[in-house]
């Protein structure tokens, strides 16, 4: 694994993903920072949870390639023919990818510096935040590994992680669509009101209970919530777990 | 021969065919069971996540939150979870937000309420409970809670409604923080720099259970200074607040047991002065607060000053120059600290009060032996007077260095004990002072202590919620300079990327024919 994510990391910088993945990130939060900074007041959790957006457009960059570049160069076969533990393989990637996301960091660790020399606050919310950052991290880019492995095109694995996190972003919006939706088709049913009213909160509850966005929102506010935590992380495990599953089928049915 | 030399070979391929067939029908069982193994195991590992976070979410959810924020911003303080344990069991107070549970508050106003009411529900031990219930799809809310439709609930669509035994009480969610004033007029935008939550729930559910002992009128009409601050911190202490406008005639109502004229930047008017003179005189209370500041600089405050020599007072019409550097605040003239007199120690845990804008006080030169008027608040002894420029620059009048009053007491010498404070500052009654300092700050303690002299409030009334301050990201202004943050807008926006992508560029030129 070790090897793997040592590879898998400089790869990052030998190519220019890393670099733009970075630039972009750089350039964005810096964006935030500066908008919040010449108002004269920075609070860094909303630094820090806005960039929770950009998940969207820098996972994909940084996880199209992991398993597709590999199947593109023909060297995927190695994993197969190699006595190494196809989990292993998952592991070391995700977590090279989790490194690149650390590094990119370095940048908001840096305004952090400047806000406290500037006497504003670095308090327990802006370190739940960090922590919340980086499970989401883990959540979504889980799922750009598993878009990776599922596909041939680094194109086509982009897209499929980019309209991932999508949904996952929009699914309290979604939840409350699909539950008006649902009341409306009741009413021409001449449904009671309080049974669609229960049935639409129900249905819009139930989805926007897998939102992580919600979940983790009032970190920022110094509230830390384990069960938030355990959801980003088991999910993220779940997906690699997936992932695996999906190279051990390659693997076995080999012809 | 021949044919007994084919035999065999046609017996071996028959043989391979059949082991070939064998190993194939071997191979696509083992296929089939790993496949089944592959999606059984995934299917198992998402219900068991599933169902453990289901679990987790829904029996721990709450248990496994904490506030690690430094003022613990989204939870009750001993406080309150103390008076929640005082109401005896069977209490129910019930809390009805008028609109949905939004799934996701961050950065919206309810962002410091839901999760404090949340707490208040949980510490309550089922004394509390809180709804959310939109009146657009539940309209016999409105009837259930308000039968008399005395609170009009229909317009309050996004407030919360407090219920209890039939009475109510409503609160406007933006008036759970205190706002920053000043940056709101520099820049209109609001900077919520402390959270009066706890400070407005635990007060209005007191006085639903217990009942407001007094009420306060606020004069409006006159230009005056915002009141939202006083009005919490008064209800806080069992007192009822209303306004009182002077544009549709002046009459102040019987049961008035305070007048406050909050930071008037106009003159009373003739019918005011009869009135207040005559209320103060049957015993009434009152307390006046006026400053010198742009708004005011060329009121003279005439019939106020008819209605204050009566109780030996004088307002001048000019501003106190601060001239000992160990009572200004940031060298500044206008902005200082003023000492309490002895008499009025006790109201404060310190000596001395921030002071801004302060007109001097001065006694009257004939005194109306009726009165017995005192000093409450005094500046250093080098403290001179000056007046405000065309340029609205201070300029020194002729004054002998001496101490000036800031604020005054005088009281009724008849049996009715009518009463009046007069503070030449506005710091101890305006929003624009609390909402940068908070009700937490000494001088809300000094006026609190003011206003229980005048008006004896039971012991009950006497807990005081801190308001949460919310202002730690504010960054310094000597430090968060427009050098700093042009600096901080070129390395962050444009050095940093540009290094970064120009690297991405010579990576791509270098790679690009491996």
């Amino acid at each position: 694994m070790q090897a793997i994510f040592k590879r898998e990391f400089l790869s990052y910088f030998r190519t220019p993903v890393g670099y733009v993945a970075m630039a972009i990130f750089t350039f964005i939060s810096g964006f935030i920072f500066y908008s919040q900074f010449a108002t004269g007041y920075v609070s860094m959790s909303v630094e820090i949870i806005m960039l929770r957006s950009l998940f969207i457009i820098i996972v994909p960059i940084i996880t199209m390639g992991m398993f597709a570049e590999d199947r593109k160069r023909g060297t995927e076969i190695l994993y197969y023919t190699n006595p190494i533990e196809l989990f292993s393989v998952v592991t070391g990637k995700f977590l090279a990818a989790m490194a690149l996301y650390l590094v990119m960091f370095i940048n908001v660790f840096i305004h952090m510096i400047v806000v406290a020399a500037c006497g504003g606050t670095v308090d327990a919310g802006v370190i739940g935040s960090v922590l919340v950052f980086f499970f989401m991290a883990a959540l979504f880019i889980s799922i750009g590994l598993l878009a990776s492995v599922l596909t041939d095109s680094q194109i086509i694995s982009a897209i499929v992680s980019f309209l991932f996190i999508l949904v996952i972003q929009l699914l309290t919006v979604i939840g409350n669509y699909c539950g008006t939706a649902v009341s409306t088709i009741m009413s021409y049913m001449d449904i009671a009101s309080d049974t669609r009213n229960a049935v639409r909160n129900a249905i819009a509850g139930a989805i926007s209970w897998f939102d992580p966005f919600a979940k983790t929102e009032l970190f920022s506010n110094g509230l830390f919530s384990v069960s938030a935590l355990v959801f980003c992380l088991s999910f993220a495990l779940f997906f690699l777990y997936l992932s695996f599953r999906i190279l051990e089928k390659k693997r076995w049915s080999q012809k | 021969m021949s044919e007994n030399v084919k035999k065999p070979a046609k017996n071996v391929s028959k043989n391979n065919a059949v082991n070939n067939q064998g190993n194939k029908q071997h191979r696509n069982e083992r296929a089939h069971q790993l496949k089944v193994y592959a999606v059984g195991s995934v299917l198992i590992l998402l219900a068991i996540i599933l169902l453990a976070n289901i679990l987790l979410d829904k029996l721990l959810g709450r248990t496994l939150t904490f506030d690690y924020s430094v003022e613990r911003s989204n939870v009750i303080s001993n406080t309150s979870a103390q008076f929640l344990d005082s109401l005896p069991d069977g209490t129910n107070i019930r809390i009805v937000g008028l609109f949905e549970r939004p799934e996701s508050f961050y950065e919206s106003k309810y962002q410091y309420i839901i999760p404090i009411l949340d707490d208040y529900v949980k510490k309550s031990k089922g004394k509390v409970t809180v709804e959310y219930i939109d009146m657009q799809k539940n309209p016999n809310i409105i009837q259930q809670l308000d039968p008399t439709g005395s609170y009009d609930l229909a317009k309050l669509s996004g407030w919360y409604v407090i219920s209890y035994n039939g009475k109510l009480d409503v609160i406007d969610p933006v008036t759970c923080y205190t706002i920053d004033t000043d940056y709101l007029d520099e820049t209109d935008r609001f900077v919520a720099t402390g959270i009066n939550t706890e400070y407005k729930f635990t007060n209005s559910m007191m006085s639903l259970v217990r009942g407001f002992t007094n009420k306060a009128y606020f004069v409006t009409g006159l230009k005056e200074n915002g009141s939202t601050e006083i009005k919490n911190l008064m209800n806080g202490m069992g007192i009822d607040t209303q306004d009182l406008d002077v544009t549709v005639g002046f009459k102040i109502p019987e049961d008035c047991n305070l007048l406050i004229l909050n930071g008037i930047n106009n003159d009373i008017t003739e019918t005011m002065y009869v009135e207040i003179k005559t209320y103060v005189e049957r015993g009434g209370k009152a307390i006046i607060s006026v400053d010198y500041s742009p708004e005011n600089v060329n009121e003279a405050y005439p019939n106020l000053n008819h209605l204050l020599n009566e109780m030996n007072i004088n307002v001048e019409h000019c501003m106190v120059t601060e001239n000992d550097p160990a009572y200004q605040l940031n060298s500044q003239i206008n902005d200082s600290q003023a000492d309490i007199a002895e008499k009025f120690t006790d109201f404060a845990t310190v000596k001395r009060l921030h002071i801004t804008l302060a007109r001097p006080l001065s006694f009257t030169a004939a005194a109306n032996s009726n009165y017995t008027t005192e000093a409450v608040l005094t500046s250093s002894k080098s403290a001179t007077k000056s007046v405000a420029d065309e340029n609205e620059r201070a300029k020194q009048i002729s004054s002998d260095p001496g101490v000036v009053n800031i604020a005054m007491h005088s009281y009724h010498n008849n049996d009715m004990h009518g009463e009046i404070y007069v503070f030449s500052t506005v710091n101890f009654t305006s929003d624009d002072y609390f909402s940068h300092f908070t009700l937490n700050d000494k001088n809300a303690d000094f006026i609190k202590s003011c206003i229980r002299s005048m008006l004896p409030t039971s012991a009950q009334y006497n807990i005081d919620i801190p308001v949460k301050r919310l202002d730690g990201n504010r960054l310094s202004t000597d430090k968060a300079t427009t050098t700093v943050a042009t600096s901080v807008m070129i390395v962050f926006m444009i050095v940093l990327p540009v290094v970064l992508s120009s690297m991405a560029v010579i990576v791509y030129n270098k790679r690009k024919n491996l």
